[in-house]
C-alpha cells in the first residue's frame, strides 16, 4: 500500500511538473503563433482576390453547411464579404486522397465565377496531390463557373493534375460547391 | 567518460539509424528536402538531449516500476515545447514536418536512449550521448534528404536556398524519378545505406582483425 502511494506521489509529482512548464510555454508563445495563424489566413485571402480588393479575415462568418457536387459532400467552413461587396472569400473543406484539404475560394457573386483559390491546408502527396497549390493548376480555375469548373473527363475545362484526379476532383467540386453556396447568399 | 568513444558510437558503430535501426517511420516520411531533414535532425537532437539530461539527473529518485511512465512524461513535454517554439518561431517548418513534431514522442531513438543509456549514466556522459546520437541521426536524414530531393526532384536544398525551390542541379527541364519522394523511395534509399554502412563496419572489422592477427 505504501509503495503504491509512494509510485503515484512521484509520477503526479513528475506529470505537475511537466505541466507547469508547459503552460507557461504555452502563454509565451501564444502570441505568435497566433499571429502566425492571422497571417498565413490574411495571405491566402488576398491571393484569391482580384487585385486591389481589400478583405478582412476576421470577419468571417461561420457556416458549416455541407454540399454535394458529383457525390462528394464538402463542407462550407466560413465565408466573407470583400469591401468591394461583390467578391466573397469562402473556405471549403472535402477530403482528398490522403486527408481534408481546406480551399480558401474567391467568387465573384455577379458573375458567379471563380476568382481564386488557395489551399490553406492539406496533406495531399509531395509531387502528385500536393501540386494543387502550384500556379499551373490553379490558375486554370481563375474565372471559371459552376458549368466549366470540372476536370476535363467531367466535361470542365480544367487540365487535371495527373490521370489520378482524386485532388483534382476534391477541389474544383469545392470550387463549385463555393459557387453554388454564394449564389443561394442572394 | 570516453567521449571518443560515445562520439564514434553516436555518428557510425552504433549509429541510431544504420545500426540501431530506430526512429525508421520519421526518416522515411520527412526526408524529401534538406530544409526538413535538418529541421527534424536538429529537433530530435535538441530534444534527445534535454531527455538525457533530465532523466539522468533523475535516475536515482525514479522508482523502476513506473520508470518508463515517467520517460514518456518526461519526453512528452520537451517534443510539446518543441513544438510550440517552431509553430511560434519557424511556422514554415513546423508546417512543412506537420505532425512528425508531435510524433517524436514516440520516436524509439529518445525512449531508447532513455532507457539504454540515461537512465543508467552519469548527467555529463547522457548529454554528450544526446548529442552525438542526435547529430548521428541528423547526418543520415541530410545525406537521405540529398539523395532523394537531387534524384526525384532534380534539386539541392529545398526549402532552404533559392528562395525555397532549391537549387536546379540538372536544369529546369528535369522531371526526376518521382517514386524517390514519394515513402516507397524512403524505403529504398533507406535500404541502400543500410547497405551501404552495415559494408563498411565489416570491411572495418576485418581490418582490425587482420591487424591484430599479425601481430
Amino acid at each position: 500500500m505504501k509503495k503504491i502511494l509512494k509510485l503515484t506521489l512521484i509520477l503526479f509529482l513528475v506529470s505537475a511538473v511537466v505541466a507547469g512548464v508547459l503552460g507557461g510555454v504555452y502563454i509565451i508563445t501564444k502570441d505568435p503563433i497566433d499571429a502566425n495563424n492571422a497571417k498565413v489566413t490574411k495571405e491566402a485571402y488576398a491571393a484569391v482576390m482580384p487585385d486591389g480588393v481589400e478583405i478582412d479575415p476576421l470577419k468571417a462568418v461561420d457556416s458549416g453547411e455541407v454540399k454535394t457536387v458529383n457525390g462528394a459532400s464538402i463542407t462550407i467552413v466560413k465565408y466573407t464579404l470583400a469591401e468591394d461587396g461583390v467578391t466573397y472569400v469562402v473556405e471549403a473543406e472535402t477530403t482528398g486522397s490522403q486527408g481534408k484539404i481546406l480551399t480558401a475560394i474567391g467568387v465573384d457573386s455577379a458573375t458567379g465565377t471563380c476568382t481564386g483559390i488557395a489551399i490553406v491546408s492539406s496533406s495531399e502527396t509531395s509531387g502528385l496531390g500536393a501540386e494543387a497549390s502550384k500556379p499551373y493548376f490553379k490558375d486554370q480555375l481563375q474565372g471559371t463557373d459552376a458549368s466549366s469548373c470540372f476536370i476535363t473527363k467531367e466535361g470542365g475545362t480544367v487540365e487535371a493534375i495527373s490521370g489520378a484526379t482524386i485532388t483534382s476532383k476534391a477541389v474544383t467540386r469545392s470550387v463549385n460547391a463555393a459557387i453554388e453556396f454564394v449564389a443561394n447568399l442572394g | 567518460m570516453n567521449v571518443k568513444k560515445q562520439f564514434k558510437d553516436g555518428l557510425i558503430n552504433n549509429n541510431p539509424v544504420l545500426v540501431q535501426l530506430l526512429g525508421m517511420c520519421s526518416t522515411m516520411a520527412i526526408t524529401t528536402s534538406l530544409f526538413n531533414g535538418l529541421g527534424m535532425g536538429v529537433s530530435v537532437l535538441i530534444i534527445l538531449t534535454c531527455c538525457n539530461i533530465v532523466i539522468s539527473l533523475l535516475r536515482k529518485i525514479i522508482p523502476n516500476d513506473i520508470r518508463i511512465a515517467v520517460f514518456v512524461v518526461i519526453i512528452a513535454g520537451f517534443v510539446t515545447i518543441v513544438d510550440y517554439v517552431l509553430k511560434a518561431y519557424l511556422p514554415a517548418l513546423s508546417e512543412s514536418l506537420g505532425v512528425f513534431i508531435p510524433l517524436i514522442v514516440v520516436n524509439c531513438i529518445i525512449i531508447g536512449r532513455a532507457e539504454a543509456f540515461a537512465a543508467k549514466n552519469t548527467v555529463g556522459a547522457s548529454a554528450l550521448d544526446g548529442i552525438f546520437q542526435g547529430l548521428g541521426y541528423t547526418i543520415v536524414l541530410v545525406i537521405m534528404c540529398i539523395i532523394r530531393e537531387l534524384l526525384g526532384k532534380g534539386t539541392f536544398g529545398g526549402g532552404l536556398l533559392n528562395g525555397g525551390e532549391g537549387i536546379a542541379v540538372f536544369g529546369q527541364n528535369f522531371q526526376g524519378a518521382m517514386l524517390l519522394t514519394m515513402p516507397f523511395g524512403g524505403f529504398l534509399t533507406l535500404g541502400c545505406l543500410i547497405a551501404a554502412m552495415q559494408f563498411a563496419l565489416k570491411k572495418a572489422e576485418e581490418k582490425k582483425a587482420k591487424k591484430e592477427g599479425d601481430k
